[in-house]
């Protein structure tokens, strides 16, 4: 119980702060700078700016059909382990009522289970992008420890929250303290590594949809 | 029942445990049957509440043989409508301490043991020794 | 003829037969998950044993150890222990007091060298010198040194004893300690609780008088037959915890209708005892099954887990000063490095304009 004390205490506290530091940190970083201003006149019948980054936000939701079928595999498996790990982190009861003492917001929850089935189906989903990663040579070129490290900080929290339920390996209590560890680093690494694209992703694709946009392209 | 045993009476849904346990004791009563082999299921640790219980000896009926047993407390024992399936139940402090079902020809529970029939032997013969006379033929009047 | 000084041989005595072994075997083998062929082994062995010297030995504690296994009203199965055991030395049962009480522990330890078994309730206290519990002008530390100098076992029963409990959580100020902490090279058993079950104290004697040797033990020196599994796998609200039926309060509909109290903050899930198969005052309930979480008394500082009614899967302190601060920090720093990029656009743009000047 010593570690599991440790997990829900100094740790979590630690990690959660890092992570709220390094999350404000970047977002303010990052809206905070000098607003981007295009002198030239707007396309003719160019949407409002508003409109072109919402359109991005959305669009880029599915590959350019020129992509679409070589990039079937990531597309599908992409939806397959973010809707998993959305399900997973957000609709099980245990972790609902972590965000509840968090932030005193709750909802329902889904039955065991659902969750049992569908962090399977997650981990497995994980283990194909990996195995992805690993063998497109394109892909494999351009991977970075970054890439990796953040694939590992992601899959841990799951398999150890699957091998606690499951009692798979040691026992429950230090299964769930490795679990909740596993969780701290994944949030100390969340803002600084690739995994902040969960935040960036919007301003990303909002900042290109104006620009594309302004000139009268089609996303 | 009183409000304050509804109040801790437990509603759990029922896992099937009670065909479990029949079809288990099924087994051990054909292996019984067959080889002579007696075994004791017991139903301590199993998740069992008293409807459990009621059904599993609603199922098991009553046969011709029940016995009583005084010994540190109360035990009771009685065969089943299946001959060879026996319940033998221990009571403690005023409550269900043990609870078995014993396939056997016999419960060893109601057997005597041979090294208290050896102290009773003895007992018998100093019983008499002090009291000779009881065996002699009563006089008729 | 020499008496028979077995405990068959004074059970006989009494006038009772060896079907009393025999419902005591099956009794333990019961309590204690042991396969059915271990009843006869049981019996026997209890048959053969002869009275156990015990000399129980309490410190830093508050005699619910004591109650919880001498809660008994009539001589019965569960408390035929005390027919089997000589129970030579306990501040709180025994008649006699002062010098003669000491005298007692000290001729009891004389006659069964090496054999007796040293039960001990309370945890020790080590800080300045032990002074924080004396008996006789003894500290706890000096009385159990000597006292377990020659036992066979020591059995510390409940979570005082096994891992500090109550006098040593937070800030702990006597430094208490667990008795495991000071027993070297002796066998020793945890059989922690606040109160422990008293099946679980009964069956491990009884296990340790019929075979003489300990029950299996888990990593914290706990029998595995009754700290094998925790609370929550063994609970008959599991199938709520399951389907995801919680009681969100202590009087709310699911709470009435007996779902489960994860949320209302019970540890059953890492606590490792069998309250919810032994049960508690003769099998009649235990605290779940009468509405309140499981506290997880029988696991080590479980005074300090944030709270009895904090749910297992959120934080044990506070969380809002140090996310607000966290996220204060996280603004300013957000803050200073967009000011620092507009300050470095700015010098940028003006070096640029410079550069036009002089073309």
């Amino acid at each position: 119980m010593e570690l599991l004390a440790f997990a829900r205490g100094p740790a979590l506290t630690f990690s959660l702060a890092i992570f709220v530091l390094g999350v404000v940190w970047r977002l303010v970083g990052v809206l905070a700078l000098p607003p981007w201003h295009d002198y030239s006149p707007p396309r003719e019948g160019a949407p409002p700016n508003w409109l072109a980054a919402i359109r991005a936000v959305f669009r880029k939701m599915i590959p350019h059909k020129t992509f679409l079928k070589d990039g079937m595999f990531t597309t599908i498996n992409g939806y397959v382990f973010h809707f998993g790990l959305a399900i997973v982190v957000f609709l099980f009861v245990p972790h609902i009522v972590l965000i509840q003492s968090l932030f005193g917001v709750s909802w329902p929850g889904l039955p065991n289970g659902v969750i049992t089935g569908v962090g399977g189906l997650t981990a497995a989903s994980l283990l194909g992008a990996l195995a992805y990663r690993l063998t497109s040579p394109v892909l494999k070129l351009i991977s970075r420890p970054n890439d990796y490290i953040s694939w590992l900080l992601t899959f841990l929290p799951v398999a150890t929250g699957l091998a606690a339920t499951a009692h798979v390996g040691l026992r429950y209590e230090t299964m769930l303290a490795l679990h909740i560890l596993s969780v701290c680093a994944f949030l100390i690494w969340f803002p600084f590594g690739k995994l902040m694209h969960a935040f960036l992703f919007v301003l990303s694709r909002g900042a290109t949809g104006i620009r594309f946009g302004h000139r009268g392209a089609q996303l | 029942m009183s409000a304050a045993c509804a109040a801790t009476e437990t509603n759990e849904p029922d896992a099937g445990l009670v065909g479990a346990l029949v079809s288990e004791t099924l087994a051990r009563l054909t292996l019984f049957a067959e080889t002579g082999e007696t075994t004791t299921i017991d139903l301590g640790g199993l998740p069992m509440s008293n409807r459990h219980r009621a059904a599993l000896d609603d199922f098991l009926g009553r046969g011709e043989v029940s016995a009583s047993i005084d010994v540190i407390g109360r035990t009771e024992v009685w065969e089943t409508q299946f001959s060879g399936v026996w319940r033998v139940r221990h009571f403690g402090d005023g409550a269900i301490a043990t609870d078995l079902i014993e396939i056997a020809a016999c419960p060893k529970i109601l057997c005597a043991d041979r090294r208290d029939a050896r102290l009773a032997a003895r007992g018998m013969a100093e019983a008499l020794e002090l009291n000779p006379g009881i065996v002699e033929t009563p006089h008729e009047t | 003829m020499k008496p028979d000084d077995t405990l068959a041989g004074e059970m006989q005595r009494r006038g009772v037969s060896r079907r009393a072994f025999l419902k005591y075997g099956s009794y333990i083998a019961s309590l204690m998950a042991l396969p059915p062929s271990a009843v006869e082994a049981l019996a026997e062995g209890l048959a053969a044993a002869r009275r156990q010297s015990v000399i129980w030995l309490s410190f830093q504690e508050c005699t619910g150890c004591t109650e919880s296994l001498t809660r008994s009203y009539s001589p019965t199965l569960e408390n035929l222990i005390f027919d089997f055991i000589s129970l030579d030395y306990h501040e709180t049962l025994m008649a006699v007091s002062g010098e003669a009480a000491e005298e007692a522990r000290r001729a009891a330890m004389a006659a069964n060298k090496g054999k007796y078994i040293v039960v001990v309730d309370g945890s020790v206290p080590m800080k300045d010198g032990g002074v924080y519990a004396t008996i006789g002008g003894k500290t706890n530390h000096q009385i159990l040194e000597d006292t377990v100098k020659d036992a066979f076992a020591v059995v510390a029963v409940g979570t005082c004893a096994a891992f500090g409990g109550l006098p040593k959580a937070n800030p702990n100020p006597t430094g208490a300690v667990a008795i495991s902490t000071l027993v070297a090279g002796k066998p020793m058993i945890n059989i922690s609780g606040c109160p422990p079950i008293p099946e679980a104290m009964t069956g491990a004697l009884a296990y340790i008088l019929s075979f003489g040797k300990l029950p299996e033990l888990d990593h914290l020196s706990r029998p595995k037959a009754f700290f094998g599994e925790t609370i929550h796998d063994r609970c008959y609200r599991r199938p709520y915890y399951e389907r995801g039926e919680f009681a969100n309060a202590f009087d709310d509909a699911g709470a009435r209708q007996g779902h489960c109290l994860f949320k209302v903050g019970c540890k059953g899930p890492v606590t490792y005892n069998s309250c919810a198969t032994t049960k508690w005052n003769g099998g009649v309930s235990f605290p779940i099954q009468s509405g309140h979480g499981c506290l997880g008394c029988s696991e080590p500082e479980f005074w300090d887990q944030g709270g009895f009614y904090r749910p297992l899967s959120t934080p044990l302190g506070a969380m809002g000063p140090a996310l607000a601060g966290a996220a204060l920090a996280g603004a300013a720093l957000g803050v200073g490095a967009a000011l620092s990029a507009r300050s470095h656009q700015k010098h940028y743009l003006a070096s640029l304009d410079k550069e036009k000047e002089k073309e």
